[in-house]
């Protein structure tokens, strides 16, 4: 079974009167244990496509499963953790409250889950800042109290909306290393939406490569590094080659829709 | 901290200076201004009554208040229903709001008879409006990241509306609570203009039929000073309440 199986997904969002098609036609799968990225120009309509697994929004047309049920059975069912560009952490409530929270809200909290919230806190690195405000973190900690928060019920899919995105280049790359470390351990499946290249590469199986407006598919590129990654590998020639090999991908769609509208 | 220090030095010498200006300078040259010592002796001779007074026009605003916060609450919680019933209840309240305070306090007297209940309703229907109008804005300030985390972890709509609408709407809560509390004090003095045998509104009237010009002056500063008691306590609140707003967190800027 298919973690998630879009066929021909097709997003119209009503701008005033004009519609407007932020995904079109989209159509991938998404395996157990896969770890996939989704990467395109701003505007594509990754984020749309990532909204639509979550049940955010619905499907104007085509269908979309989630680990064979639809996003919204696959939603009550809390299959999925999700983590947005912006931690969205709750501030009145200190770093474990907010890795608890989805605990309390699915009933489940108690001292086993409480000791997993804990040691997910500790995994991500901030096992002494149980107790501190949100505020009180640089912005690569919040978003590792997301990454907690997203993991705590166990997720089947990890969705990962551009979550390294506001980071500077050198924090990026460290929490790169720190989600495999993490994603490795959890065990789930993983969609990232990402647009940069390095790190699709590094972290994935699979790369698509989606195209501006309407946002479509228009490459699936296997990431044939061996697992485990490590950062010497950022240096290999076989990393430089897909790199190119995206980037290709990408010059190519956004050479074309220059063209179509000149 | 000597910042801290350095404004608080500041304020002390700005007072004295204002008292003694008011006291050797305004009070000798102006008509019917009375001077701080004589505000004073009016404090020690009718300690009691006035003392009374402010026990009145106090109760009665605290009881007026928490009665407009209560409804205006409950409104606005029902407002979240729908948008059709939150422009409904937001007309209401702009008409109720619209009608002057002092127009409407004898037909509220006559509605609810003397004694305290017309000052009460009074001083609520000062209150009512700010802390609507605050409290339904704050419960639709959601963060959108946020609303969509409560969904994708399918949060019931209550558990968002406890854990995520009530804390974020607090901040403008406490705002509107912050405007609502001088007002409360507002509306029971007109309350008791009206009709009212105690407090502090009676003795302004008092005072003025009666050429007191001292008494009424030092009513008059009673009267601020309870009004903004209540503001000040709440901005007090606000620091233990919501330390993690941005309002109450980010260091002043400097010009």
């Amino acid at each position: 079974m298919h973690v998630i199986r879009a066929d021909q997904v097709t997003k119209t969002f009503n701008v005033g009167k004009q519609p407007l098609t932020a995904v079109q036609d989209v159509s991938f799968t998404l395996e157990p244990g896969e770890f996939v990225s989704l990467i395109g120009p701003s505007g594509c309509g990754k984020s749309t496509m990532l909204k639509l697994i979550a049940d955010i929004y619905q499907p104007t047309s085509g269908q979309l499963l989630v680990n064979g049920r639809s996003p919204r059975e696959a939603r009550l069912n809390r299959l999925l953790g999700m983590v947005f560009q912006d931690p969205a952490l709750l501030p009145w409530r200190d770093v474990l409250g907010n890795v608890l929270l989805p605990l309390e809200i699915s009933g489940r909290l108690d001292h086993t889950t409480r000791r997993r919230a804990e040691d997910l806190l500790h995994l991500v690195g901030l096992g002494d800042f149980l107790h501190a405000s949100p505020h009180q973190l640089s912005g690569g900690m919040r978003q590792r109290v997301a990454i907690a928060r997203a993991l705590v019920l166990e997720p089947t899919l990890f969705l990962l909306d551009e979550p390294f995105g506001a980071l500077d280049e050198i924090t990026r790359k460290r929490m790169n290393l720190e989600l495999l470390r993490i994603w490795t351990q959890s065990q789930t499946s993983a969609l990232l939406i990402t647009h940069s290249l390095s790190e699709a590469v590094f972290l994935s199986d699979r790369v698509l490569v989606m195209s501006p407006r309407p946002g479509t598919i228009t490459d699936d590129i296997r990431i044939d590094l061996p697992r485990p990654r490590h950062v010497e590998m950022y240096r290999e020639p076989r990393f430089f080659e897909l790199e190119t090999r995206i980037s290709d991908a990408l010059q190519l769609t956004a050479g074309s829709y220059e063209v179509a509208h000149e | 901290m000597s910042n801290e220090r350095a404004a608080l030095v500041r304020a002390g010498v700005i007072t004295v200076g204002a008292l003694l200006g008011w006291q050797f300078v305004g009070a000798p040259l102006l008509d019917f201004l009375p001077a701080p010592s004589q505000i004073a002796q009016v404090l020690i001779d009718r300690s009691d009554s006035l003392g009374t007074a402010v026990a009145s026009t106090g109760s009665v605003a605290l009881l007026g208040f928490l009665s407009g916060c209560a409804v205006a609450m409950v409104l606005a919680l029902v407002s979240l229903s729908h948008p059709s019933v939150e422009r409904f209840i937001l007309r209401l309240g702009l008409a109720l709001y619209a009608v002057p305070l002092i127009v409407v306090a004898p037909i509220v007297v006559l509605w609810l008879g003397a004694g305290t209940r017309p000052r009460i309703a009074l001083s609520a229907l000062a209150v009512f409006f700010g802390v609507l109008v605050n409290t339904i804005r704050g419960l639709r300030s959601v963060d959108r990241n946020r609303a969509e985390f409560f969904r994708v972890i399918s949060a019931s709509r209550w558990q968002t509306l406890w854990h995520l609408r009530v804390p974020s709407a607090l901040p403008y809560i406490l705002n509107g609570f912050k405007v609502g509390a001088p007002a409360s004090v507002f509306g029971a003095v007109v309350g008791e203009w009206v009709g009212a045998n105690q407090g502090l509104g009676v003795v302004l009237l008092y005072s003025l039929f009666q050429y007191q010009v001292d008494l009424l002056w030092t009513a008059m500063i009673l009267t601020t000073l309870l009004a903004l008691g209540g503001y000040g306590l709440f901005g007090l609140t606000e620091k233990f309440l919501i330390p993690w707003h941005e309002s109450v967190r980010s260091p002043r800027l400097e010009s």
